[in-house]
């Protein structure tokens, strides 16, 4: 035994469910339910199903895992698994109810939701009962969209010459691409400080603020140098590490300075905030970037919901973007969790008009979830891997749904 | 030098308790209990002087001692309490949690009366170690609400990992939100992803009619605050409901 446990999942029909497929889909799992001792309930709306799985733990995994590869549906998406103290329908081997959008709206608390086989509201008030709720005002619902075409046209960046910057040896940067999907075109390109030898990620000295200070100037002059070398004629969007309030003002005059000397006007800027600590002034610190703002220049949030990147640096800094990055963008199309955080940060970011970009993007899937979600800002290895002081040469666009 | 403390028996405090209630249903849904120094005063004047890793011990004593001092004052029937917990003390002591849940029943308090409340910037630590003791206790019926949500201690990312019962939406947020854009798109925002986890959302220190208005315009239920009680000192405070509509 590995504990009680309940598994939310939602899907959607493959096919035409006829009452008589659905019968005997729940007879043949009533009995197997049964015999695992698995209890729980179906719920079958207009193309969606929602399933709720109760038992032990193992059981549980074992036949969800069983279930999720049975091709009569697909999308589905694990919305909650956790322990539970009790089951919330110990009486039923697989409680079933299909209604009608009207009939499910109408019902007012969803009352004999399971066509007599027990009601609504004799529910626990725990996360089962919301989640219903949830499903009924709409959510998780997914119905199985059109199949893509099958074309995959790609754009051409600029050609990269091989002229090298010179100075400073240790690091130099790779640049990757930002794609906007809606209109098929590479926004921006991000500066990514690799060291010069390994061509990895560079760690920067987080003890000595003054010589990250220093550093971090003259890592915004290289980029922009390199950049110009290359004949960067999109945006481009240069990583900041915020950790000391007083250099903000100096570091920013430096980026200003080297933007003009390379010829950007600040409103192809995107400075990209990383935050790995808490700030002592962010009202101040956000004052400096407004000043900048004002030019033109863009603000956006990096890795937004990880770490110490959260909510209160919207309402201090009013970033034009947010940046999603790996910890809620991998495998999205299968997790609930990362699903509802993302959707949330979506409903924010739409009331206050602020871009998200879905970076660190791997697969078509996460691509297509987030499209239909309609965010159209995308970065990561699918489309283009960063290239060591190269722009990118071709950028894979992927095929556009038929909508 | 300053004598540190070192004895949990040896300290002197006491408890206040603060009712969250459900408008809607114009409930007392549950009291949190907050530490008080013995004659009332502030829980920073208890906690400061304390040090790891003997604040962790001290901290588990405190919901015992909550837990009885407050079945002196309700009915066991009708008790539900919020309780604290310092998240780093259950690497030391992992059965923190379970020994809260016997000193509940030795008053005859059922787990499912205890919600264990974590604070988003001490949960980061150790997340896969809390997330499994946190759903050993879950099994017993114990909730878990997150508390200062939304303050940046810990990402977003967090409700990826651990999907509490509630969370309690940070002050900050919240004061003022009438007039604050940023503001009510931020807690649009985390309705949307709580309501799709099951999540409750509680507003805490709602202090105004203009911020009650708007958030429960916003359909938000559960709140706490000076506006509906203040922490009443080793008592259980009764709370003015708000009139709202039918
Ligand atoms: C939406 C949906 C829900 C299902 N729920 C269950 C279930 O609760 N229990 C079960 O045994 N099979 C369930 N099935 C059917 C299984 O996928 C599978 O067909 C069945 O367990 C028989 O598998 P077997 O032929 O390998 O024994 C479900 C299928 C679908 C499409």
């Amino acid at each position: 035994m590995s504990g009680l446990v309940h598994l939310i999942y939602s899907s959607a029909a493959t096919r035409e469910m006829s009452s008589k497929d659905l019968v005997a889909l729940l007879a043949l799992a009533r009995e197997k339910n049964a015999s695992l001792d698995i209890t729980g309930m179906l719920l079958f709306v207009e193309g969606s199903f929602l399933q709720v799985l109760e038992g032990d733990g193992d059981a549980v995994d074992a036949l969800f895992e069983h279930i999720a590869r049975d091709d009569r549906h697909t999308s589905v998406v694990t919305i909650i698994r956790e322990p539970i103290p009790r089951r919330d329908f110990s009486d039923w081997s697989m409680g079933y109810a299909q209604v009608s959008a009207e009939e499910l709206a109408s019902i007012d608390g969803l009352n004999d939701f399971f066509q007599g086989q027990g009601c609504f509201d004799d529910l626990n008030p725990g996360r089962t009962k919301k989640l219903l709720k949830a499903f009924n005002s709409g959510r998780w619902r997914s119905r199985v969209a059109t199949q893509p075409i099958d074309d995959q046209p790609s754009v051409s960046s600029p050609q990269p010459t091989n002229s090298l910057p010179t100075e400073r040896p240790p690091v130099s940067y790779a640049f990757q691409p930002i794609i906007d999907l809606d209109d098929e075109r590479v926004t921006s390109h991000e500066a990514i400080e690799l060291d010069k030898t390994t061509k990895l990620p560079t760690t920067v000295q987080r003890d000595d603020p003054a010589a990250r200070t220093q550093l971090q100037m003259e890592s915004h002059t290289m980029a922009m140098g390199l950049a110009a070398r290359l004949g960067l004629s999109t945006g481009l969007t240069l990583n900041y590490a915020v950790y000391r309030c007083d250099d903000a003002e100096r570091t920013m005059q430096a980026t200003v300075d080297a933007a003009e000397r390379y010829g950007f006007r600040p409103d192809r800027l995107t400075l990209e905030l990383d935050h790995d600590q808490l700030l002592d002034d962010p009202q101040w610190f956000a004052s400096v970037l407004q000043q900048q703002r004002a030019f033109g220049m863009r603000i956006s949030i990096d890795n937004f919901g990880a770490g110490r990147s959260g909510h209160y640096l919207i309402d201090t800094y009013k970033p034009d973007g947010v940046a999603l990055n790996e910890g809620l963008v991998r495998h999205i199309e299968t997790n609930g969790a990362r699903q509802a955080i993302v959707r949330g940060i979506l409903q924010t970011a739409e009331d206050l008009g602020i871009d998200v970009v879905a970076k660190q993007i791997r697969d078509q899937a996460e691509v297509d979830w987030f499209r239909s979600e309609g965010v159209h800002l995308f970065q990561g290895a699918l489309f283009a891997e960063p290239q060591f002081e190269q722009l990118a040469s071709e950028v894979f666009i992927p095929a556009r749904e038929l909508t | 030098m300053i004598e540190r403390q070192n004895d949990p028996r040896a300290l002197a405090y006491s408890f206040a308790f603060q009712p969250i209630v459900d408008i809607r249903r114009a409930l007392i849904v549950s009291q949190e209990a907050l530490v008080r120094g013995p004659n009332g005063e502030s829980a920073f004047s208890v906690l400061e002087p304390l040090e790891a890793p003997f604040i962790y011990e001290v901290d588990e004593q405190l919901r015992a001692d909550a837990i009885r001092l407050a079945s002196t004052l309700g009915q066991p029937t009708d008790l539900h309490l919020n309780l604290n917990l310092m998240p780093r003390g259950l690497e030391m002591s992992p059965d923190s949690i379970a020994s809260t849940i016997a000193a509940a029943a030795d008053v005859r308090l059922g787990a499912e009366a205890i919600t264990i409340e974590i604070t988003e910037s001490e949960i980061i630590h150790d997340i896969s170690l809390f997330v499994a003791i946190a759903n050993e206790s879950r099994s017993a019926g114990v909730q878990f609400a997150i508390d200062d949500f939304g303050a940046g201690y810990a990402g977003l990312n967090l409700l990826a990992e651990f999907q509490p019962d509630a969370i309690k939406l940070d002050r900050e947020l919240i004061s003022a939100i009438q007039t604050s854009g940023p503001r009510q798109a931020i807690v649009r925002g985390v309705q949307r992803t709580c309501e799709d986890l099951g999540i409750d959302i509680i507003a805490e220190g709602v202090e105004t009619q203009p911020e009650f208005d708007w958030l429960f315009g916003e359909g938000i239920e559960l709140f706490q605050g000076y506006f509906f009680a203040r922490p009443g000192f080793q008592q259980l405070p009764e709370v003015l409901f708000p009139l709202v509509g039918a």
